[in-house]
């Protein structure tokens, strides 16, 4: 049976029946404690459920605070660890350019200067000299360790893009992960308008 | 059984039958939640079973047809509380999406609900459907008027053919439905 025939049995059935205006009331007033009560029950339900939410939203935030500080944590992890690869390099590369020059200096230049300069005063200035032009070659050997720190930029960099790839997984940059990825950008020693660029460039090439 | 196919069933025979039958229903029966429902709460099926079966003593109809009828009115009124639902092409198509869809978003608003299991199969290029019923509560007559809700709502005329049997003690209930 489908329900427009319920119905039409329903209403024949209702005009039968026929009671007094008190046994009206006495119904009416059954069904209004009824609905009261059934008001009271869905407040406490809606009252529990908003606690439960409120509880479930503190645990959520607390678990995001413990998340943001242990991305911290592993953000300066890596800071420190680029850098200390960063500082290997330009010291390995500044002791192979020491020991090159000193043994330049000390198994070429020096016989041949003191072969060919008999005056023990103009010795002394030419090592003099040569000393002199061995302090632009450290220059130059810094600047090959610098162009090596620039290297390790370029990891930081690479975390910083991973780290805003992630980021923008969701679509939104939540005010946590924008917090986030500033101190991160501070701690992988990546200044605002890099950052910026960075960025920029990636969005674009998301959309 | 959620609080919702309760309220409705209150204000399907109210309007139907009078308030008078409404509250035969209720006291006559000794329910534990004393006639007193919420959308949004969980009861005992059994109430609902011991009201169909005093609206059955009281207008003559046999129980089947009146929860049937019931299923047929539920539909109209799922339709228009939750409309987004029901965007498809076919009444096939919707009841193909009950199980995976429909009730996966009840359970994330109510993990507790125990649901009725549907197996659905959509064959012969859309014209056959395999349906299948499983729930402890015996409700199939009230699948069977949601059913032809849907098929009505989609203008469509299909015939039904029902199989029960008992695994278990689960009825389970196979509707194979053919479109005319």
């Amino acid at each position: 049976m489908d329900f427009k025939e319920l119905a039409k049995i329903g209403a024949a059935q209702k005009k039968a029946s026929i009671s007094t205006p008190e046994e009206q009331i006495e119904r009416l007033k059954k069904t209004v404690a009824r609905e009261k009560a059934a008001r009271q029950q869905a407040e406490k339900t809606i009252e529990e459920s908003s606690r439960r939410l409120y509880l479930a939203n503190q645990e959520a935030d607390a678990l995001n605070k413990e998340l943001e500080s242990t991305l911290q944590d592993l953000n300066e992890t890596l800071g420190a660890l680029t850098s200390a690869r960063a500082k290997r390099i330009a010291t390995f590369v500044t002791l192979v350019l020491a020991t090159v020059l000193f043994f330049v200096t000390e198994f070429a230049l020096e016989p041949i200067l003191e072969s060919k300069i008999e005056s023990g005063f103009f010795l002394i200035v030419a090592k003099g000299l040569i000393f002199a032009t061995l302090i632009p070659i450290e220059i130059i050997g810094s600047r090959i360790a610098e162009r090596n720190l620039t290297e390790s930029g370029k990891i930081n960099e690479s975390i910083y893009r991973d780290l805003l790839i992630s980021a923008y997984q969701d679509g939104i940059i939540t005010d946590m992960e924008r917090n986030l990825l500033k101190s991160s950008a501070r701690q992988l020693g990546i200044n605002n308008t890099r950052a910026n660029n960075i960025e920029e460039e990636l969005t674009r090439n998301l959309d | 059984m959620k609080g919702i196919v309760f309220r409705e069933f209150m204000e399907m025979v109210e309007s139907t039958f009078g308030d008078e039958m409404m509250e035969k229903m209720v006291q006559e029966n000794d329910l534990a939640s004393g006639g007193i429902y919420t959308a949004v709460g969980t009861y005992d099926h059994q109430e609902l079973v011991a009201m169909a079966i005093t609206l059955s003593k009281e207008t003559g109809l046999p129980v089947t047809s009146l929860v049937e009828a019931f299923g047929n009115y539920l539909f109209g009124r799922f339709l228009e509380l939750f409309p987004v639902f029901f965007n498809h092409e076919t009444s096939f198509e919707f009841l193909d999406t009950i199980h995976d869809v429909v009730h996966v978003e009840v359970l994330k608003l109510y993990p507790e609900a125990t649901l009725p299991d549907f197996v659905s199969n959509i064959e012969d290029d859309g014209k056959t459907l395999h349906f299948e019923y499983h729930s402890p509560r015996h409700f199939a007559d009230l699948a069977v008027g949601l059913m032809k809700g849907a098929f009505d709502h989609w203008n469509e005329t299909v015939e039904m053919e029902r199989q029960d049997k008992v695994v278990d003690g689960n009825q389970v209930t196979l509707f194979i439905c053919k479109l005319v």
